[in-house]
């Protein structure tokens, strides 16, 4: 019953919401919706704290005596995942509270958000292909809906543009389960397993397309500017942070290290696509002026970083890339929530148009200082030591020059970075910006309390490692062993 | 499978190749967002062929049991696009996928 | 009879991409999909049938005729001459997928997988179970988004 309960609660709360907003339109909706994520990130400490350490957990649910084939799975990456995505649905709830009141009612918002949270839960806790992938696409629903709550012009292009690829990119990933069902029979992850040397070859190439459209690698990249520009400014939180980790670079890895076999030829395919992402990424980032439009292209660089680490596939590079996955997902949703508090306060997040708002918005410019210092591997920050670990597992299968570019890409991320923040919050101020406030209190708490996490994630990334990364890491290791064991068994 | 059962089992599968070209042709060319979305269909179509298909006449209990899936997919990523046109043509009076393009680059 | 089926619906398919009003291709597509259901029932498939031509060709062609309604019927897009290039693709595409379905096999002899013992009704209850979880959540995000779209739109157009 008890992992159940990161789907069922989320779906229920959101079913009540547009209920209960008749009774009070704006505090019972916050109230609850954020009840329901500090729920949701105990009961993730708690398993990890209940949990033995390593194996698969299975929770079979019963109704009345009988059971339902209601089956959730934990192991060691699940649990990960889940911690990052409470953490980061917390932070953006209580950002929300009164972030979203320009834009939409509070209880429409807060009910696409649970079920976008609920449904982010359900792929990572599914043991089947084809529930994975209905779980995959009630977040992309979800999350078409909320970019098209800018209500701009923009925002409905930018929303439809990203439904067309995203919904191209399920065709795809349902193409490859399609193939494997039809060979195999079955569509659970355990039984297709067994049988991996016979998973048709057009499912992995299917697979690799859908599940890089999911996660903006290059060229798969061109819904992500487009769509977070006009959005507003939790919504790229959410995907950035937590949509494209989970869809993508979870999916990816689940597929490609516990379905079909770990070869080599997906290995150098990870590592090229992750190594262009990350290069291109940085310099298109370059020349940006919208602050919103600069994160997504400095998201398509950092989650290369990911892929290129996981794909190395030696056991320091997928704790470097689990490890970036985590701290990636804390800085950037800081960054894009800072990016909203701005346009919140001045109405525009053009960074020509803006500019001396240190003195106004004391709070926003420091935290934004540490989520860049972050993005960029600065130490004590977390991104230092991720980043630092990626670097050193390059060096330690002799890929040098991958070293070097990841090296050099993170001075043009502190770059341009750097740029944006001198431009927009030092410096003059601008005669029309002269009377701006600080923003209200609970995005404020939400944006220190990320920027909190970033430090302390920083100095006690060695305890970190060891309690949620390292098990999340066996599990992909496992896969590795098991594939190089048919290949010597087999050759 | 088709092949042993029905004896005709390659026209089944260029019926599923052809139908995700001729989709995949529709994204690519043309640009009315309606059309985008007849494309979508079209895809859709052919999954559903092949799940059925492919599964003939073994697993055809658990493929109509994913196609039915798929199709209640299929109704709410559709009718999430249509109100997105309907709302893009009541804010510009034009349903050109290219007159969007002002997001560029 | 298959083949008339199959050519059916890749007919109609292409057609609904090539018609210049909106409507009519609108309408391609619905018989497209009756031609799909009537494949499944006769593969033994008769509850995806019924949904296909139910749902499929019912309920989002209705959508679908509800937006143009609110559209304009007409496509006033101006395509360049893409049908000859679209046929010509086309031959070159159905003679390398034709060779290569017919010479190596890309059906390949499934695994012997026992028949089901169960019918449709328990395999979508009992072993699918989660599946309905799955289903449920679209079906709510759906309803969620098109409310959130619906209030946009009318507080802005309107």
């Amino acid at each position: 019953m008890f992992l159940f309960i990161f789907i069922a609660v989320p779906v229920v709360v959101a079913g009540f919401l547009p209920i209960l907003s008749r009774i009070s339109r704006k505090f019972l909706p916050d109230v609850l919706a954020n009840l329901c994520f500090v729920v949701l990130l105990a009961a993730t400490i708690t398993t990890a704290n209940l949990w033995p350490g390593g194996g698969r957990f299975c929770h079979s649910l019963s109704w009345f005596g009988t059971s339902l084939n209601i089956s959730p799975v934990l192991d060691g990456l699940t649990l990960l995942m889940l911690f990052t995505i409470s953490i980061i649905s917390l932070a953006v709830g209580i950002f929300s509270i009164q972030y979203i009141e320009k834009y939409t009612s509070p209880a429409i918002y807060y009910s696409m958000l649970l079920v976008l949270v609920a449904s982010m839960n359900g792929i990572v806790l599914s043991s089947d292909l084809f529930t994975m992938y209905i779980f995959i696409e009630a977040a992309g629903i979800s999350s078409y809906g909320l970019v098209a709550l800018g209500k701009t012009k923009q925002a409905t292009e930018g929303a439809f543009k990203y439904l067309v690829l995203s919904a191209l990119a399920s065709s795809f990933i349902l193409l490859g389960i399609a193939g494997v069902f039809i060979k195999i029979g079955t569509t659970s992850i355990k039984e297709v397993a067994s049988f991996a040397d016979i998973i048709p070859k057009i499912s992995i190439i299917l697979f690799l397309a859908g599940f890089g459209l999911k996660c903006a690698l290059i060229p798969f990249h061109f819904w992500m500017p487009d769509a977070y520009t006009s959005a507003p400014a939790v919504l790229p939180a959410m995907s950035s942070g937590l949509f494209v980790k989970v869809a993508g670079v979870y999916a990816m890895c689940r597929v490609f290290f516990n379905v079909s076999g770990f070869n080599p030829s997906v290995s150098s395919v990870m590592v090229y696509l992750g190594v262009i992402s990350i290069l291109v990424g940085a310099l298109l980032a370059l020349g940006q002026s919208r602050l919103r439009r600069m994160l997504a292209y400095s998201s398509i660089s950092q989650v290369g970083y990911v892929i290129l680490a996981i794909g190395i596939g030696t056991p320091l590079g997928i704790i470097g890339g689990l490890l970036h996955l985590l701290y990636h997902s804390i800085f950037k949703a800081l960054l894009f929530l800072n990016s909203g508090a701005v346009e919140y306060a001045t109405g525009t997040d053009e960074s020509t148009q803006l500019g001396g708002l240190g003195a106004n918005m004391p709070f926003t410019s420091t935290t934004n200082i540490v989520g860049i210092l972050s993005a960029a591997g600065i130490p004590p920050f977390n991104g230092f030591w991720s980043k630092l670990i990626i670097v050193i597992a390059l060096v330690q299968v002799k890929m040098y020059l991958y070293a070097f570019i990841a090296v050099f890409a993170s001075v043009l991320t502190l770059w341009y970075l750097l740029l944006i923040q001198r431009r927009v919050f030092f410096g003059k101020i601008k005669e029309n910006l002269k009377g701006i406030a600080e923003i209200p209190f609970w995005m404020n708490l939400s944006m220190v309390g990320l920027a909190l996490a970033c430090l302390w994630t920083g100095l006690s990334f060695a305890p970190l490692i060891m309690k949620w990364v390292l098990p999340a890491a066996n599990v992909l290791i496992e896969g590795v062993r098991t594939s190089l064991n048919t290949f010597i068994i087999k050759g | 499978m088709v092949n042993e059962a029905l004896g005709s089992g390659w026209m089944y599968s260029y019926s599923v190749a052809a139908l995700i070209f001729i989709g995949v042709y529709c994204l690519i060319a043309r640009r009315n967002m309606v059309r985008l979305l007849i494309g979508l269909e079209i895809i859709s179509k052919a999954i559903c062929l092949l799940i059925i298909s492919g599964a003939y006449p073994h697993k055809i209990a658990m493929a109509q049991a994913l196609v039915i899936t798929v199709i209640v997919i299929e109704v709410c990523v559709t009718a999430t696009g249509l109100a997105l046109i309907i709302n893009a043509y009541r804010q510009s009076g034009s349903i050109d996928i290219r007159e969007f393009s002002n997001l560029r680059g | 009879m298959d083949i008339l089926l199959l050519s059916g619906v890749m007919l109609f398919a292409g057609l609904a991409v090539f018609l210049k009003d909106l409507l009519k291709a609108v309408i391609c597509l619905m018989v497209s999909s009756i031609f799909l259901g009537i494949i499944f029932f006769k593969l033994s498939a008769p509850y995806a049938g019924v949904f296909e031509i139910s749902v499929v060709a019912g309920l989002i062609m209705v959508l679908f005729i509800l937006t143009i309604s609110l559209t304009g019927p007409e496509d006033t897009v101006v395509e360049p001459a893409s049908m000859g290039i679209f046929a010509f693709l086309f031959v070159i595409f159905s003679c390398v997928a034709l060779f290569k379905i017919l010479n190596s096999g890309v059906i390949h002899q499934c695994l012997p997988l026992s028949s089901e013992p169960h019918g449709f009704g328990e395999v979508l209850w009992l072993s699918r179970t989660f599946d309905m979880v799955g289903q449920i959540s679209v079906i709510f995000a759906g309803v969620f988004v098109l409310l959130a779209i619906v209030k946009a739109g009318r507080k802005n157009g309107k």
